[in-house]
């Protein structure tokens, strides 16, 4: 990614053709969004219904909300820009996101049983509820916040790339549909991303499989893609078609564990998992998700394809629409740019209403009100807190340039990868001392930002050791320090007898009970 | 403590034969995070290169793996 360059500096003509299309579906996905508050009806004042609609998702709407949460527009500019910047590292989001599917399956089925069982709405409440500390719920629920704004911040980037490529200009329509946006999320809560993220899939998948198959048909095949895209990425600085070097391979692997490690921590991501209908409906989706890999895995590959029609791009994000551009008439281009723009704007509904979720049960009731909200206010509350965050996000990308959201995302992978010990850990014992997760939140966060800043904002750092160089992800680096602090923190309190305080939970909230409620949903 | 044994009561409960197959899920992890053993151009498939399909196949395969574990899981707790 080329730092500093304004998306509006590739402006080709305007396609009204494309833009047509592209409005329509736009406005399709507006009325559908303000009549999802009818779909599954439940007392929307509420902020279980608001915010997980009711917890009563079955398998396909899991399936298509935590695919729209985790599948964004943002992904789907950024890996193959990524690729076709610098090759293979690029391709790490497929290793990740395959072996996230057994993290899903054997951790996020306890997560739900429990905040089920306990009315947890956020991963703040468990862990405030586990550890009977509203302090290290308060600085999960931080953390996941600050991780979630520049989130929210790249699909508005996404969809601005897709404008740019139809030659819209400014800022105002990305104000219009964003404003848009956060008109039917507050009315609808939840129910609204889920609904439409029905029909951005149906589009994207559409999209790729039309693109995968047509696009290595006219270019030649795959043989002469990677041929002519090998030729091109030589002239790049440190790119490559396959790694060959140790630090090459360990930063891919350590990139990749990381990220699967921290998907499931993202609140918007959890969102998908609170509010499907049973731990079941969560295990059958670490097995249906795989689709959504595999799409993932040939959107990659259109960074090559991007790199073999020799596209010379200041900006890497341009390379999906710019390569859609080139090879594939207008209307086509309108119904693909259409797919990627909803697919902006499904992750940024689920991801405000996480963020709101959390100041709300979080930050709000515990500390500002002192405990004492009617769930009508608590659901209030976040409500408001969705407009601002989306406002947030939105002055964000309108203000300042569009390399500080890249940077923040990636510093966000980094700290969100620091609540782990609590949020995951958790789940399987509190042996860990609360003040000592604290502390050793607190040094992760400070050496993973630090080891990212002192790259220039890269993902991995450059660790030595004696004689001995390793590579890795900063994210994965600051893990084990936050885990090291954590363990010692915790024998120091046990030396000096701080004993933990009441766990709120069971052991036997964390069973699949779920299945024996489900004759109830 | 009594916290210790409600731990251990729960793990009794938590742990049905189903889960003996869980160590298939520890494949994938093993099968990607090792990158030596697949960062090769060759041999290719519809001309891309092993380090790409290599990474894609594992996708099938692992829906595959969570899919058997799941069914053996299933089966162990509505038992015979």
């Amino acid at each position: 990614m080329t730092p500093g360059t304004r998306l509006a500096a590739a402006a080709p003509h305007l396609d009204v053709e494309a833009i047509v299309i592209f409005a329509v579906m736009f406005l399709a996905v507006t009325v559908i969004g303000f009549l999802a508050v009818r779909w599954k009806r439940g007392d929307i004042h509420l902020i279980e219904e608001w915010g997980l609609a009711g917890r009563r998702f079955g398998g396909w709407v899991t399936w298509f909300l935590i695919g729209g949460d985790i599948y964004t527009a943002y992904t789907f500019i950024a890996v193959p820009a990524l690729v076709y910047g610098k090759g293979s590292p690029g391709f790490f989001a497929v290793a990740y996101t395959i072996i996230v599917f057994p993290v899903l399956f054997v951790v996020f089925p306890r997560m739900w049983a429990v905040a089920k069982r306990r009315g947890y709405v956020t991963a703040a409440d468990f862990v405030q509820g586990r550890f009977a500390s509203p302090s290290l719920g308060l600085v999960i629920a931080l953390t996941g916040i600050v991780a979630t704004l520049p989130y929210i911040a790249l699909q508005l980037i996404g969809l601005k790339a897709v404008l740019t490529q139809m030659g819209v200009p400014g800022d105002l329509p990305i104000i219009l549909a964003f404003v848009v946006l956060a008109a039917y999320t507050f009315t609808s809560g939840l129910r609204a991303p889920a609904l439409v993220a029905v029909v951005k899939d149906v589009c994207i998948y559409a999209t790729v499989l039309v693109a995968v198959v047509y696009i290595p048909l006219h270019l030649g095949g795959f043989g002469h893609i990677f041929h002519s895209a090998g030729a091109a990425l030589a002239k790049h600085k440190g790119a490559a078609v396959v790694p060959h070097t140790s630090a090459a391979y360990s930063s891919y692997a350590t990139l990749a564990l990381g990220s699967a490690l921290a998907l499931f921590l993202y609140p918007h991501a959890l969102v998908g998992v609170f509010s499907a209908r049973s731990g079941r409906v969560i295990q059958r989706n670490a097995t249906a998700l795989s689709a959504y890999s595999l799409v993932l895995a040939f959107v990659a590959l259109f960074g090559f394809m991007a790199l073999a029609v020799g596209l010379k791009l200041h900006n890497a994000n341009l390379a999906v629409p710019a390569l859609f551009a080139k090879v594939f008439p207008s209307w086509f281009q309108g119904f693909a740019f259409g797919a990627i723009g909803i697919g902006a704007l499904v992750p940024a509904a689920i991801m405000s209403i996480a963020a709101a979720n959390l100041f709300s049960r979080n930050i709000y009731k515990p500390f500002i009100r002192r405990g004492g909200i009617s769930t009508g206010e608590e659901s209030l509350v976040a409500k408001i807190a969705s407009l601002v965050v989306k406002a947030a996000a939105l002055a964000f990308v309108v203000g300042a340039p569009t390399t500080y959201a890249i940077d923040l995302q990636l510093l966000g992978g980094v700290w969100i990868l620091q609540t782990l010990p609590a949020v995951v850990i958790g789940l399987y014992t509190r042996w860990f001392d609360r003040r000592a997760q604290i502390a050793g939140w607190a040094v992760g966060m400070g050496l993973g930002t630090w080891m990212a800043v002192s790259q220039s904002l890269s993902s991995t750092f450059p660790l030595h050791v004696g004689g001995f160089k390793f590579a890795a992800y900063a994210g994965f680096f600051a893990l084990i320090a936050n885990l090291v602090v954590t363990a010692l923190g915790t024998l120091m309190a046990s030396a000096v007898r701080i004993l933990p305080r009441p766990d709120e939970t069971m052991a036997a909230d964390y069973l699949d009970l779920g299945e024996a409620l489900r004759s109830t949903a | 403590m009594a916290h210790a044994d409600r731990d251990a009561d729960a793990a009794q409960v938590a742990r049905p034969t189903g889960r003996r197959l869980y160590w298939l899920l520890a494949l994938p992890f093993i099968g990607l995070l090792v990158p030596p053993i697949y960062a090769f151009d060759q041999p290719t498939v519809i001309g891309i290169p092993f380090f790409y399909w290599y990474q894609i196949v594992w996708l099938p395969v692992t829906a595959l793996i969570t899919t058997v574990v799941y069914r053996a899981n299933r089966r162990a707790q509505e038992g015979p």
